[in-house]
């Protein structure tokens, strides 16, 4: 399901016009990343929490060559739904 | 980590400031949001959202697995996941979001900047340790095609030199002739440049030019010193050989008649004898190389006369295997080959239905820690071997 379909669903649900649905939802995106940005993370209701998770620097090395590098600590957006909805998705 | 936490009152309160809705609708619209997405999700299994990511179900298959306590298979039965992966933007947005974070209490933008380059310098810092082991490495080999060519210049030289001392210790001294030059002129490049390289690296970095004078007398005696080995090498090899020649030229005749005499007595074919003595034949009256093989051979030619069985060779068997289901080793094979010689020209093509004679093999033979029956082996083996390139 793309963007579009969402947001005609949600007027449709709520009685709103898709503009100001559209516009609640870019605004409320912004929102998100800008506080994930800032390294918080975001609690939703019912759906789960964005985080951001630290990936610790590692040593990989190459299968071929035996060469060693360096990758640096990155930091990941990770999604971690409600265990409600994972119980719930789990069977279907 | 409360402060690190946006909650959902307070992303409805920043929602509804920002749009400019009340704060019931942003609610409403959150709360269906969430609802729908699910419902999307159960659905068509994947909601993507502009600007923030996509959702995906994920089913994982069921898969089999031991009870840890008790130890018994059992069977995980298969589910389905969330999967979110965020879009490539705010991926790039949040990779360095922590730093950003610490930053942004104390001095808000100019210090992520700097903490990156921080980081940078101690990556190529660690870099640099890990990749300097390489690095060296590609130094000297820029410097080696020099040095060899120093080499080849103080090869020449001791050519002349080096017959000289070999001729002194000959009792033989036609034949040695012959072989020496040949045979030192192959293996120089190769042996000489073997010692002389673990050397090398060490060397460039002393650019002195009077120790390099040093090193290069030395290269040279150390060149001397290895084509004077591998003459004297070369020398005893071929006087061993030619003896061993002289001797087998006698045992021939005897040696010849005794094998065609077993391969009556066991369980033969007439066309395989006629094979074995026809290539027996040949070899006499062909030119001199093939002759000196035969009389490598025969004079440690082996007679089985106990047989275990007789096997006929069936489409999925092969001599190793026979080899392991009778002498408990695949190494044994080339006496199978050697006691069937007459009737397989090659070992990997072996015509199904040929009787395979498996004899039995003395303590001594199996035992590879006698030399000379390890001996045997190795030469039955290359034998075998050439018999396969036919």
């Amino acid at each position: 399901m793309l963007t579009k379909d969402l947001i005609s669903l949600i007027a449709e649900k709520t009685g709103l016009s898709k503009k100001k649905v559209e516009q609640l939802l870019t605004t409320n995106n912004a929102i998100l990343r800008e506080n994930l940005m800032a390294g918080k993370a975001i609690q939703m209701q019912g759906l789960g929490t964005f985080e951001i998770k630290e990936r610790k620097e590692r040593t990989i090395v190459h299968p071929r060559t035996g060469e060693r590098t360096l990758v640096p600590s990155k930091s990941q957006l990770v999604f971690r739904p409600v265990t409600n909805l994972k119980e719930e998705l789990k069977k279907i | 980590m409360a402060n690190n936490k946006l909650t959902w009152t307070e992303l409805r309160r920043l929602l509804a400031s920002r749009a400019g809705v009340k704060e019931s609708e942003a609610n409403a619209f959150l709360s269906t949001l969430n609802e729908q997405l699910i419902e999307a999700l159960k659905k068509d299994k994947q909601v993507k959202i502009n600007g923030l990511g996509t959702f995906r179900l994920q089913s994982v298959a069921p898969r089999r697995s031991v009870s840890v306590s008790s130890g018994q298979e059992m069977t995980i039965e298969g589910y389905n996941k969330i999967v979110f992966t965020p879009e490539s933007g705010v991926k790039e947005l949040v990779i360095n979001a922590p730093v950003a974070a610490k930053n942004a209490d104390a001095n808000e933008e100019i210090n992520p900047l700097k903490k990156l380059g921080d980081q940078a310098e101690e990556i190529v810092d660690i870099l640099a340790d890990l990749g300097q082991a390489p690095k060296t490495e590609k130094e000297p080999k820029e410097e080696k095609p020099k040095k060899k060519i120093v080499k080849k210049k103080v090869v020449v030289k001791p050519q002349p030199v080096t017959p000289e001392p070999i001729k002194i210790e000959e009792p033989e001294p036609v034949k040695v002739e012959e072989p020496g030059p040949v045979k030192a002129e192959e293996p120089k490049p190769v042996e000489i440049a073997t010692p002389v390289e673990p050397e090398k690296p060490a060397k460039p970095e002393q650019p002195e030019k009077p120790k390099k004078k040093y090193h290069f007398l030395r290269d040279t005696l150390i060149c001397v010193i290895c084509l004077l080995l591998l003459l004297l090498i070369g020398y005893f090899f071929l006087r061993n050989q030619l003896t061993s020649l002289i001797n087998s030229i006698g045992k021939d005749k005897p040696v010849q008649t005794e094998l065609v005499e077993p391969k009556a007595q066991q369980t033969d074919t007439l066309p395989a004898n006629i094979e074995g003595t026809s290539n027996q034949s040949r070899t006499y009256f062909e030119s001199d190389t093939v002759l000196k093989e035969t009389e490598k051979e025969t004079p440690k030619e082996i007679v089985y006369d106990n047989l275990i069985t007789t096997e006929p060779m069936h489409e999925a068997s092969r001599l190793t295997w026979m080899a392991k289901r009778y002498y408990g080793s695949k190494d044994y094979w080339p006496y199978l080959y050697d006691a069937n010689k007459d009737r397989i020209t090659n070992p990997n093509k072996i015509t199904v239905g040929t009787p395979i004679r498996v004899p039995k093999l003395t303590a001594e033979q199996m035992d590879t820690t006698i030399e000379s029956s390890r001996l045997t082996l190795h030469r039955l083996r290359e034998e075998a071997e050439a018999a396969c390139k036919k």
